[in-house]
């Protein structure tokens, strides 16, 4: 049976042994080198702590709350805006009607509220004269016209807005 | 200031990482190039190493070396390399055949010598050439290699003994040829 322990001797002689294997195996290292891996490798570190402290930043209940809070009156402010603007236009005639179920024609607010105010100045029955001269002038059903040409293609800037057309004499 | 403060500022800190990548990066390195022989992948590795052990600091808790904590990160990373590609750990050559012009400790060495201790010396598993690489090669603590090998120091004492002593065996047997 083989002996358990070495002698101080053979322990000695095999460290002594063993370092010179490793330092013969191993390369050694410039300080340039060191110096490029530790310059690489902070781009790297700096690289992924960043991402991390923005993904800690945008999920941390200081941002998150106040964010959800915003969103929350914003949606219910268009809601609620929405609602109050297709109700009041609803009432004024085939034109309006058209208008005010299409998000297309209400781009604008600043469009809106001429719309709005040309419309109160004038009766329900001047405003269907006023549809009436429209689709003789345009030649097709006023509803169609509303659709096709000014619910989709009207340019505010070039074509004007639903004042200028009130400022005709066609009332 | 302490390793895990100077690690915790490493993140964005550049003198701090500085600090943290000089004083164990190379002692890294070597370890890693024993075993993948290939400088710019063993880089590689220190580098990946590196950057997981600042991104999870939060797991180092300063009680062991960050320099223990990094070399497991990096032979982790290196055993996932090996194992993903196929391939063996199985860096640890034979005496490098300019030894002579390497190193001038050749000339301290007979180099049959050499060769026979480095023919033993593949012969033990990978545990056991890590703990007596780590022990002789990078004198580190058995307590430090504990943490290394997740082992605990008594274990770990008793594995470098064994292992030492597997090591004369093979030796052994190798003179009797």
């Amino acid at each position: 049976m083989k002996n358990e322990f070495m002698t101080h001797e053979q322990e000695k002689k095999q460290e002594e042994e063993l370092k010179k294997y490793f330092k013969l195996i191993t390369p050694e290292i410039s300080d340039t080198m060191l110096r490029r891996m530790e310059k690489a490798a902070f781009e790297r570190v700096r690289k992924t702590h960043k991402g991390r402290y923005i993904i800690q930043l945008i999920t941390s209940p200081w941002v998150t709350v106040p964010a959800a809070a915003a969103s929350v009156v914003l949606v219910v402010s268009v809601m609620l805006l929405n609602s109050y603007e297709i109700n009041e236009l609803d009432v004024k005639g085939v034109s309006i009607q058209v208008a005010g179920t299409s998000d297309a024609a209400l781009s604008g607010s600043e469009d809106l509220n001429t719309l709005k105010t040309v419309l109160a100045s004038h009766s329900e029955e001047e405003l269907a004269r006023m549809d009436e001269h429209l689709a003789q002038i345009i030649d097709k059903p006023v509803d169609t016209y509303w659709e096709e040409e000014f619910v989709h293609d009207w340019d505010w800037e070039t074509d004007g807005s639903y004042d200028t057309l009130a400022d005709e004499d066609w009332l | 200031m302490s390793e895990k403060q100077l690690a915790e500022k490493a993140g964005y800190d550049r003198e701090a990482f500085g600090r943290l990548f000089r004083e164990n990066a190379g002692m890294v390195f070597k370890v890693i190039m024993r075993r993948v022989r290939n400088e710019a992948e063993a880089w590689d590795i220190v580098q990946d190493a590196f950057v997981k052990a600042i991104e999870n600091i939060g797991g180092f808790e300063g009680r062991a070396r960050f320099s223990s904590w990094v070399i497991r990160i990096a032979l982790n990373e290196t055993y996932d390399r090996a194992r993903k590609s196929g391939h063996e750990i199985n860096g640890w050559e034979e005496v490098p055949e300019d030894v002579e012009e390497r190193n001038p400790l050749s000339e301290l060495l007979d180099k049959e010598k050499l060769s026979r201790f480095a023919r033993a010396f593949r012969r033990l598993n990978e545990e056991e050439r890590l703990l007596l690489e780590l022990k002789m090669g990078e004198d580190l603590s058995s307590e430090q290699i504990a943490t290394i090998v997740g082992k605990h120091d008594g274990a770990t004492r008793v594995a470098i003994h064994r292992a030492r002593k597997r090591l004369a065996e093979f030796m052994e047997e190798s003179d009797e040829k």
